[in-house]
């Protein structure tokens, strides 16, 4: 109760004391008093019950131009009249009417005394921000006040220092988060440029493939063993091309969050093997082992998109191989963690990532140097991988082989649900059929829809290689479903990107049609992520096939659409 | 438990809210804006009930007021406000445009006024209630939680406390604060004792 104490003290104090001023350890006579009011910093004023002054030190003299034998026995409203503040006049009435203590503080009271600064040589004297306390006591038997004053001038600059600051501060953040936004809608914008123009560089890669397949395909002509080595390379450079066309489109999806993944239970040891198995041949020929180890938990299933795993997988072998010396290894290993996962690891036995470049691993477009020898690349895989991975709820990473190499997992988490054929099990192309199957068919007429001359020409120069089937191209919808009606092709081929979304509202009408309903549609595109063609599929698409055209693909899935029923 | 029957509760809510209404005019004259105080709420405990109440009602720290009370009664006020609600109550009364994130010194300063002018209010409601001076200290501010406050400041078991909700509307803000008394024996039964002549009188003058 150290306030009350304070309460209580003041009303018993009594600064009159008397007694000898000489002896040691005596009390202050009343001159002492008035000496120590008068050293004090700020001002005191007694004022007794009538209101009058008692007492007046020095600091007040000073700042209110008022001597102190001019200020006592004055009332403060006699003193300084209408700029004495109301609401110091009622603090007063109330500490000596009531005996309460009352604050005045220096925001909500601007001058409650007409107070300034002493003034400088040029005698400009401001107003004093003042903090006042009004406190009352009892002595001689009667009431009186103590009305003390505090100059809070310079508490008040700072704040309004210390305000300015902040505003600027916050001036300062907004700029960074506009800077921020644009940055970011900068960034929006490329990868959207990149996703378009990723799309255009698809259409001639279309031709440039095609037609190199298709040459490849024609067992006669004139064409002489160099040709058919330069026209390898051709096809080669531009599936190349392709796919790295097809990994930046996935990285600046992910970057403006349009990648969708579709989770499903996948089962570890044959998915793996499955992956291993497409990089044979490319193993082969530099005379690099593959191995896959064997799992310690086999039937354990992994939740995943078995597409973007594949994907990720796929990133991780080509670079052990790539990255690879002649004669070399590479060892695929599977194991669940503790957290859960199951961590595939890729070790391979080339000379590994320099130790001072390992941080920049993960970092797009970066090779760490692979741009100075002759292995192609784009320096996207990992920054990919990992990005899909992450999507997927895992991660992928790095660390130095023991002895030489490189190793890379990536870790997917466990589901425990039990074991199920998936859809995914099964091949996502039909191929049951083969090209070949397609001189058994009974002759058929085909109608071709693209409003790119060039693709309608590589079709023409596949049908010419199948006797049987009768190839008719449209180049709109509209002539598309004229010529349906009148010549009721067996099967239809659809390019679904024709300008206007015109493909999709032709197939629509295909369908509405009673004398086209039946006609399956096969449809073309250029959109290859898995969700475009569950879309497809879920629109009536009997089948959806990608570009480049792969035309072995277009004719075993021509031969099981047309294939007799069993 | 202290019990206060509806009369009791009723004559004392009209009087603070006669004390509250002339503090709430001295305020609405110091911001130069219309501000305006309500006690929905009286009541009397002792001091267990009431640090049962106050750690089921303030979870964690409030900004309190604290004004000490001394001569033949003693004891102490406070006014307990959300910490949030005690800065947002003086930056509403002091319209400042640009805020900073703590309470400044000055800022703590008005708050100390705000709460010395309702204090002293409530202090002068309870005064003539006992047709006794009520003689008191300056303010203080200090962050507490307000049980723990009460625990250690109430030294009797036998102490009472005297609560009141104030609710405090200035421009379209609503704030609610608490104000409380904590009373000694004799303070308490003075108090109780002068309540009751109170209600008696206003029964006889109805």
């Amino acid at each position: 109760m150290s306030n009350a104490k304070e309460a209580g003290a003041l009303c018993s104090a009594s600064p009159a004391g008397a007694g000898p001023a000489s002896d040691s350890g005596a009390r202050l006579g009343e001159a002492g008093w008035e000496q120590v009011a008068n050293l004090a910093e700020g001002g005191f004023i007694v004022l007794d019950d009538q209101h009058r002054v008692v007492h007046w030190n020095a600091w007040m003299a000073r700042h209110s131009a008022i001597t102190e034998q001019a200020a006592r026995g004055q009332t403060l409203q006699a003193l300084f009249g209408p700029h004495l503040s109301t609401r110091l006049k009622m603090a007063i009435a109330r500490a000596l009417d009531r005996g309460q203590s009352c604050l005045l503080s220096p925001s909500l009271n601007r001058s409650p005394l007409p107070l300034t600064t002493l003034g400088d040589l040029l005698d400009a004297r401001t107003p004093i921000l003042q903090g006042v306390s009004v406190k009352p006591f009892n002595t001689g038997g009667k009431r009186h006040c103590l009305v003390q004053v505090s100059d809070m001038s310079h508490t008040a600059l700072r704040e309004r220092a210390l305000r300015h600051q902040a505003i600027r501060l916050a001036q300062v953040v907004e700029d960074l988060k506009a800077a921020r936004d644009a940055a970011h809608q900068a960034n929006l914008a490329k990868s959207q440029f990149i996703t378009n123009m990723s799309h255009e560089l698809r259409t001639p890669l279309n031709s440039v493939i095609g037609f190199a397949q298709l040459l490849q395909l024609q067992e006669t002509g004139d064409m002489g063993a160099e040709s058919r080595e330069f026209i390898g390379y051709i096809r080669d450079a531009g599936e190349q091309l392709l796919k790295m066309v097809a990994d930046i489109l996935d990285l600046s999806r992910l970057e403006i969050d349009r990648l969708l993944v579709t989770v499903e239970p996948v089962e570890v040891e044959r998915f793996l093997t499955s992956c291993i198995k497409s990089f044979r041949p490319q193993a082969q020929a530099r005379g690099i082992i593959l191995e896959q180890m064997p799992f310690s938990h086999p039937g354990t299933q992994m939740q995943a998109d078995p597409v973007r795993l594949a994907q990720i997988m796929s990133n991780l072998l080509s670079n052990a191989i790539k990255y690879n010396v002649d004669g070399g290894r590479v060892i695929v290993m599977a194991e669940v963690t503790p957290a859960q996962c199951v961590r595939i690891t890729v070790t391979d036995t080339g000379p590994g990532v320099p130790l001072e470049r390992e941080h920049e691993l993960f970092q797009s477009f970066n090779r760490l140097g692979a741009e100075y020898t002759e292995i192609p690349g784009a320096g996207i895989g990992l920054t990919l991988s990992r990005n899909l991975a992450r999507l997927l709820g895992g991660d992928v990473g790095y660390s130095r082989a023991p002895e030489q190499g490189a190793v890379f997992w990536v870790d997917v988490p466990v589901t425990h649900r039990p074991a199920r054929a998936s859809s995914h099990d099964a091949p996502r192309h039909p191929t049951s059929a083969t090209g070949n199957d397609l001189a058994h068919l009974a002759p058929f007429t085909l109608l071709y829809v693209d409003n790119n001359l060039v693709n309608i020409r590589l079709l023409e120069a596949l049908f010419a290689t199948i006797p049987q089937g009768r190839l008719i191209t449209a180049r709109s919808a509209e002539e598309a479903l004229r010529l349906a009606h009148i010549l009721h092709p067996r099967v239809i081929v659809l390019d679904v990107d024709m300008p206007r979304g015109s493909g999709l509202a032709a197939l629509e009408r295909l369908h509405t049609a009673p004398e086209t309903q039946a006609i399956p549609v096969v449809a073309l595109s250029t959109r290859t992520a898995p969700e475009d063609m569950e879309d497809g599929r879920a629109t009536g698409f009997c089948c959806w096939l990608t570009r480049p055209l792969d035309m072995t693909v277009l004719m075993e899935t021509l031969a099981q659409i047309m294939a007799p029923a069993p | 438990m202290v019990d206060l029957d509806a009369e009791t509760r009723d004559s004392l809510t009209e009087i603070f809210n006669i004390g509250v209404g002339q503090a709430a005019n001295a305020l609405s004259e110091l911001v130069q804006d219309e501000v305006l105080l309500t006690v929905p709420q009286v009541g009397l405990l002792k001091r267990a009930d009431f640090i049962a109440m106050a750690a089921q009602r303030w979870d964690g720290r409030a900004s309190i007021v604290r004004q000490s009370f001394d001569g033949p009664f003693h004891g102490d006020a406070l006014l307990i406000f959300p910490e949030a609600g005690s800065l947002e109550l003086v930056r509403v009364l002091l319209a400042e445009s640009a805020p900073l994130e703590e309470m400044t010194d000055l800022e703590r300063e008005a708050l100390l006024e705000v709460g010395n002018v309702v204090l002293n209010a409530c202090l002068s409601c309870i005064a003539d209630v006992l047709e006794h001076e009520i003689a008191n200290a300056l303010p203080t501010y200090l962050e507490a939680e307000p049980a723990k406050l009460v625990s250690s400041i109430v030294p009797g078991d036998d102490w009472s406390v005297i609560y009141l909700h104030i609710d405090f509307t200035v421009h379209s803000h609503n704030l609610s604060g608490t104000i409380i008394f904590v009373l000694d024996v004799p303070a308490a039964d003075a108090f109780t004792a002068a309540v009751a002549r109170v209600v008696q009188r206003y029964q006889v003058d109805s």
